[in-house]
């Protein structure tokens, strides 16, 4: 009987060295992955969202980076306490993942195909030859149209989404079985991000692997996750299924990403705004880390830092105040 | 195009040799020997290994070096002297070690028999300058693998590992530059035999720190780059990232940092054979033939003036190439639209 749980983060927290101190980027996380499960992890720049997709495949920049406590148990394995060896056969073969910058992703000395095969020949010890039919079918299976004649093409000559698509093509070419897709479409144009989003989502059902999508932005995330966690100053906040967290979001900030976005035929000239900043996490203080930009703030908050408080099925949030929030119908200080 | 044009440059002589096999007959068969033919060899695999490791941008980034007239020349130059190397015994009027009569020929002035005059010992001096190329191409061009050797392994290590080691094995290298190198030259030169191989050997071991630092400088440009970390997340080994996904990249750099240290390591043999401390007889370079002239001087200028030459011909061509090619791959001179 197999586990439903594909990868479960247990209490990781990474650490920066730089300038005489240590900075928790990621502080204290856990969550879990199942299987054939879409998984969105938001956040703004800054929160610790990409260091912690970075630090399941333990890529972080040494050696200023590192992951300071806990565990992340893939398929019963501890991936960081694995030897650098071993984590190799884990790297692209069972996880892989998807970079945001499409235009720098890809080594310009090295053809589409080139690129795909490297893996394969690797991991899945394919002959030169085999390795190439591969790659010409994985650029189909991402929808590149003419893919022998795109498998000899560099990346200068494709286009951002095309680029995508080959780096896609690389990705699910050892047919893993966690995806991590780091802001994949942010550097894309809208319609070029509609089709990857749609795209991803399909390869994930055929090939029946996990995604974890993180993203700054809320709506990317409701065309695709099933499940949605809030990350803010390094801790996950919020974390509940997608059309829950919609619905009825239960902590302050998340109200405040739904309320930020805009919305069609809506008759406000502006949109509102989360005032203030994130907290420097060198000198965040006791308490919640959001209590300064909070308009449900209470004394307590700046005291205690709040626990993680289960709400109802699968909904999770780290708030005091989740029932006042819960009751507030929008973002109470509209501009 | 320029691809294949390129690629027949560089084997056209060896299909040439099969045209003419007497030549080769007496080339191997020339007091030189393999050291003679190695030098053939190394004139053509240095044109190969240029293309091979710059194969995809080779011919784009190498024209646009070419327009350059300065650079151009440089080429044709570097050419053409291998091509005399390789051809040394085609072209040679005189067996180069044979000895003239020691009254009537010693010190002959140029003439149309002895086209850059004859030596001490009466041997013809235009068949000497040209068996010299051999040697002395054959040293510049070894020498200058031995260094790309060393420092790409040095500087990439260094670079791509970083940390302590990066420190331990860059200290080291400071430590060799600041050593008085000339005087390391003489002390391990007067210690061992002198040859061609250990001038080869002594030179390479004591001229890499250069291209140690060029190369770490680049694997760190380019470690940063995200295809990189992207090569890291597949489960790519670190020995094949640094030779397959960095050391290509690096690798227009050092092309431009051979051809410059050629005409260098030349200069610095004929420097060492002058003294009497590099090539020894039978062998022959264009240092040893200008030590031979140095007792005539004021009255057979020619001993030591056509040798000398023949150096300053190469050194110079191998710079132009040389700077014709860092221009190129300079990417501030690239971003104003590939210059003159």
């Amino acid at each position: 009987m197999m586990e439903s749980r594909l990868l479960s983060v247990e209490g990781l927290r990474v650490a920066i060295d730089g300038g005489g101190r240590t900075i928790h980027a990621v502080d204290g996380i856990d969550f879990e992955i199942g299987r054939r499960v879409s998984m969105g992890l938001v956040g703004e720049s800054g929160c610790g969202k990409s260091l912690t997709a970075l630090s399941i495949l333990r890529l972080l920049p040494k050696p200023a980076v590192r992951i300071d406590a806990g565990r992340i148990v893939f398929e019963g394995v501890d991936l960081a306490a694995l030897p650098e060896g071993e984590l190799r056969a884990y790297r692209g073969k069972r996880i892989a993942m998807i970079f945001q910058e499409p235009m720098t992703s890809l080594n310009p000395v090295y053809s589409c195909g080139e690129q795909i095969a490297e893996s394969l020949r690797l991991h899945e010890g394919l002959s030169r030859r085999e390795a190439a039919e591969r790659s010409v079918d994985l650029l189909d299976r991402v929808r590149i149209a003419d893919p022998s004649r795109r498998a000899k093409e560099y990346p200068h000559q494709l286009s951002g989404g095309m680029r995508q698509r080959v780096m896609i093509a690389i990705a699910i070419s050892c047919s893993p079985r966690l995806l991590i897709a780091d802001e994949p479409t942010t550097a894309l144009d809208v319609t070029v991000q509609a089709e990857i989003l749609e795209l991803l989502e399909s390869l994930r059902e055929s090939m029946a692997m996990s995604l974890l999508h993180i993203s700054h932005d809320l709506a990317v995330l409701a065309r695709s996750a099933q499940q949605i966690m809030v990350m803010y100053a390094g801790k996950i906040v919020e974390s509940a299924r997608a059309e829950r967290l919609f619905e009825a979001p239960a902590h302050p900030y998340t109200l405040g990403l739904l309320a930020c976005r805009p919305e069609l035929g809506s008759k406000r000239l502006r949109l509102p705004v989360i005032g203030g900043r994130v907290p420097d996490p060198g000198d965040r203080l006791p308490g919640c880390a959001f209590a300064d930009r909070c308009p449900f703030v209470q004394e307590r908050c700046r005291v205690e830092e709040p626990p993680l408080r289960m709400l109802a099925d699968e909904h999770v949030v780290q708030c005091f105040e989740a029932e006042r929030v819960l009751a507030a119908e929008r973002w109470p200080v509209d501009v | 195009m320029s691809y294949f044009a390129l690629c027949f440059v560089a084997l056209a002589p060896p299909l040439l040799l099969f045209l003419r096999p007497e030549g080769a007959l007496y080339w191997l068969d020339g007091s030189l020997g393999w050291s003679a033919s190695l030098s053939s060899y190394a004139a053509l695999l240095w044109p190969l290994v240029i293309l091979f490791l710059n194969r995809r941008h080779f011919p784009r980034r190498a024209w646009r070096a070419l327009r350059d007239g300065a650079a151009r020349t440089g080429l044709v130059l570097v050419i053409l002297l291998h091509c005399v190397a390789l051809f040394a015994p085609l072209l040679e009027t005189h067996p180069p070690a044979a000895l003239g009569d020691s009254i009537t020929e010693r010190f002959q002035a140029p003439s149309s028999e002895h086209w850059m005059g004859t030596d001490l010992l009466g041997r013809d001096l235009f068949s000497r300058v040209i068996e010299g190329s051999r040697v002395s191409l054959t040293i510049g061009v070894l020498t200058v693998a031995v260094h790309l050797l060393l420092g790409v392994f040095v500087g990439g290590v260094a670079g791509y590992a970083g940390g302590r080691l990066d420190g331990l094995l860059m200290r080291f290298t400071d430590l060799l530059l600041a050593f008085p190198r000339i005087f390391l030259l003489l002390a391990i030169v007067a210690l061992f035999q002198p040859s061609s191989w250990m001038i080869i050997l002594v030179l390479g071991a004591t001229g890499w720190m250069g291209v140690a630092r060029v190369m770490r400088g680049e694997v760190l440009r380019i470690r940063g780059m995200e295809w990189i970390e992207a090569a890291r997340a597949l489960g790519i080994p670190r020995w094949r990232i640094l030779l397959r996904h960095i050391l290509p990249m690096a690798a227009s750099i050092l092309v431009a940092q051979a051809a410059l240290r050629i005409g260098n390591v030349i200069l610095t043999e004929s420097f060492l054979s002058f003294l009497g401390l590099g090539v020894t007889d039978p062998d022959v370079s264009w240092g040893m033939l200008i030590r031979g002239g140095r007792a005539a001087m004021l009255g057979a200028w020619w001993v030591s003036t056509f040798p000398g030459l023949a150096i300053l011909l190469t050194v110079v061509a191998y710079n132009l190439l040389g700077d014709g090619l860092r221009d190129a791959y300079d990417p501030k001179l690239a971003a104003e639209g590939g210059g003159a």
